[in-house]
């Protein structure tokens, strides 16, 4: 496949096959293979084989998605190879690039562009329509983008694959698109609407009718969600494993409770800064989610009573934060502690816990990481 | 347990348990392919691989020899170079041809756990360098014209921090 010009003192690698050397090759990331490419002639050829082309991860500020992918698509000829891109830190893609991806790279299952703040709806449905494998897309911070959708074309519209939906801090999504969305993506599994400001009740309503196989949401940071969204998504019942609801201010007891006896095989619920929600939906978590594994409380209005409830009815917490609970007391950790052995972490900053609540965690819990603000404990 | 007889390129013989000597796809098919019989004293040479190296996979395979099977290459798998155990760390510090000639039987007698663990060594040899410092470390000639150089250079300056 290569011809090699014959060398004075010999290299090692003049030794290798081909396929010796592309195996090496496959532990090395893009910008390794880069630089490989430029060793030598044979190095070049190999470092460019499609099958060590199958992901591409930039990460870091300045870097050109655009270019990237101009670059690749030209050294490959077709990009047929590339199923994952993912962006992250600071690298950054424009429509042009993400054009470029919707008309070269068919086979993409995989697409995360973190904070690519200028790619616009019609780039990204071009994508989707195109890239008809597609199940993972993380659009964090693609601050311009309101909805995911197909391009409207003369074929019937087809509904998308996607099951992981990423749209934190995609501000201008509404009540309208995530509609269109939802009803676009009926496999989702996963869906992350953190910080969409516009979501209400009205588009929360849509979740559970078109995606009745999602298994983990998050809306936290959605201020305008109250129990009646709440109502709605407990629709989605034991199939809800993983729900964050954090610093939704208007939501209280009333919701989580419909939450918790619906979506009975929650292991993660995440109420921080809930502050209307207490003691008394955190009864009937406990008592209804007896899987529940990791529990965000923190700044919500809970006591000891809560956590006593907790802790006899949830032995296998790991992860608790009562964060901001001014009502718990050393009581209430005793008995976390004691109900709880397998707890791995639990964030007690600015509570009342004395040194005596510290050391009931750290007699019964011995794997237990402590997040505390008491400079006394040590 | 039955053992076979492994015969280096230079003729050392070695004895070796048939169910550690199996570890490697191409004598494993062999002994089904040609139907060997294991109770027999047959000797199975391996004109590839010379007695130093020989004797180090044989070490390497019974050390391994309990090892679960190496998992089907995923592609969606993060490659990861570095997780390499500390016994084999302590195997693989040896010179640049040993380490080579061992990719080079693990390659031939198809013995994924050595080839995955000696292409990661390699592969580590090469992260972190600019390819000046490669062509240093694996001696290597730089045959690119001034012409093809700048090219090459060009095309692949776009994975780069400016």
């Amino acid at each position: 496949m290569v011809i090699r010009t014959c060398l004075s003192s010999r290299s090692h690698f003049d030794r290798l096959p081909d396929t010796a050397v592309l195996k090496i090759f496959q532990f090395l990331d893009s910008s390794e293979l880069c630089l490989c490419a430029r060793v030598c002639r044979r190095w070049e050829t190999l470092a460019w084989d499609p099958s060590l082309w199958t992901s591409l991860s930039l990460a870091g500020e300045h870097l050109s998605g655009d270019k990237a992918i101009r670059c690749i698509v030209r050294r490959l000829c077709s990009a047929q190879s590339l199923k994952k891109v993912a962006l992250s830190e600071g690298a950054w893609m424009t429509d042009k690039g993400v054009s470029m991806l919707a008309r070269r790279c068919p086979e993409l299952t995989s697409v995360q562009l973190h904070g690519c703040s200028t790619v616009t709806d019609s780039a990204l449905f071009d994508l989707v329509t195109r890239a008809t494998n597609l199940n993972h897309l993380d659009l964090t911070g693609c601050v311009k983008i309101s909805c995911v959708s197909v391009t409207p074309g003369p074929e019937p519209p087809r509904r998308l694959l996607l099951q992981y939906l990423d749209l934190t801090d995609c501000a201008a999504v509404d009540d309208g698109s995530l509609r269109v969305i939802v009803r676009n993506c009926p496999q989702l599994i996963y869906l992350y609407l953190r910080r969409c400001t516009k979501i209400t009740d009205a588009g929360i309503k849509f979740i559970p009718s078109f995606c009745s196989g999602l298994r983990e949401l998050s809306v936290s940071d959605c201020a305008q969600v109250t129990d009646f969204g709440l109502y709605e998504l407990a629709k989605l019942g034991a199939t809800l494993r993983y729900l964050s609801v954090a610093k939704c201010v208007r939501v209280s007891d009333a919701g989580l409770k419909v939450i918790a006896r619906r979506c009975y095989k929650l292991r993660y619920l995440n109420a921080r800064g809930c502050e209307a929600v207490s003691d008394d939906s955190l009864a009937v978590v406990a008592r209804s989610c007896p899987r529940l594994r990791a529990l965000d409380v923190g700044k919500c209005d809970v006591s000891d009573a809560g956590l006593r409830a907790l802790a006899q009815s949830c032995p296998n917490l790991k992860k608790l934060s009562l964060r901001m609970c001014d009502l718990v007391t050393d009581r209430g950790v005793q008995c976390v502690a004691y109900y709880c052995r397998g707890l791995q972490q639990l964030n007690i900053q600015d509570c009342q816990i004395s040194v005596e609540g510290y050391k009931a965690v750290k007699k019964y819990c011995k794997r237990c990481v402590i997040e505390h603000t008491n400079p006394g404990f040590f | 347990m039955p053992n076979i007889k492994l015969q280096s390129s230079d003729g050392e013989i070695y004895n070796v348990d048939v169910e550690i000597a199996k570890c490697s796809v191409t004598i494993k098919t062999m002994l089904e392919d040609l139907g060997m019989d294991e109770d027999e004293e047959e000797v199975v040479p391996l004109p590839n691989v010379n007695s130093a190296i020989l004797k180090k996979v044989i070490q390497w395979a019974t050390y391994h020899k309990d090892d679960p099977p190496p998992p089907e290459d995923d592609e969606n798998k993060e490659k990861r170079t570095d997780d390499i155990s500390s016994w084999d760390a302590d195997f693989l510090k040896v010179d640049q041809g040993t380490l080579f000639e061992l990719i080079l039987a693990a390659n031939y007698l198809d013995i994924k756990g050595l080839l995955d663990v000696t292409c990661k060594t390699v592969a580590n040899m090469i992260k972190g360098k600019t390819p000046e410092e490669i062509r240093k470390t694996f001696n290597i000639k730089n045959d690119f014209s001034a012409a093809e150089e700048e090219q090459v250079r060009k095309e692949n300056e776009w994975c780069e921090e400016k």
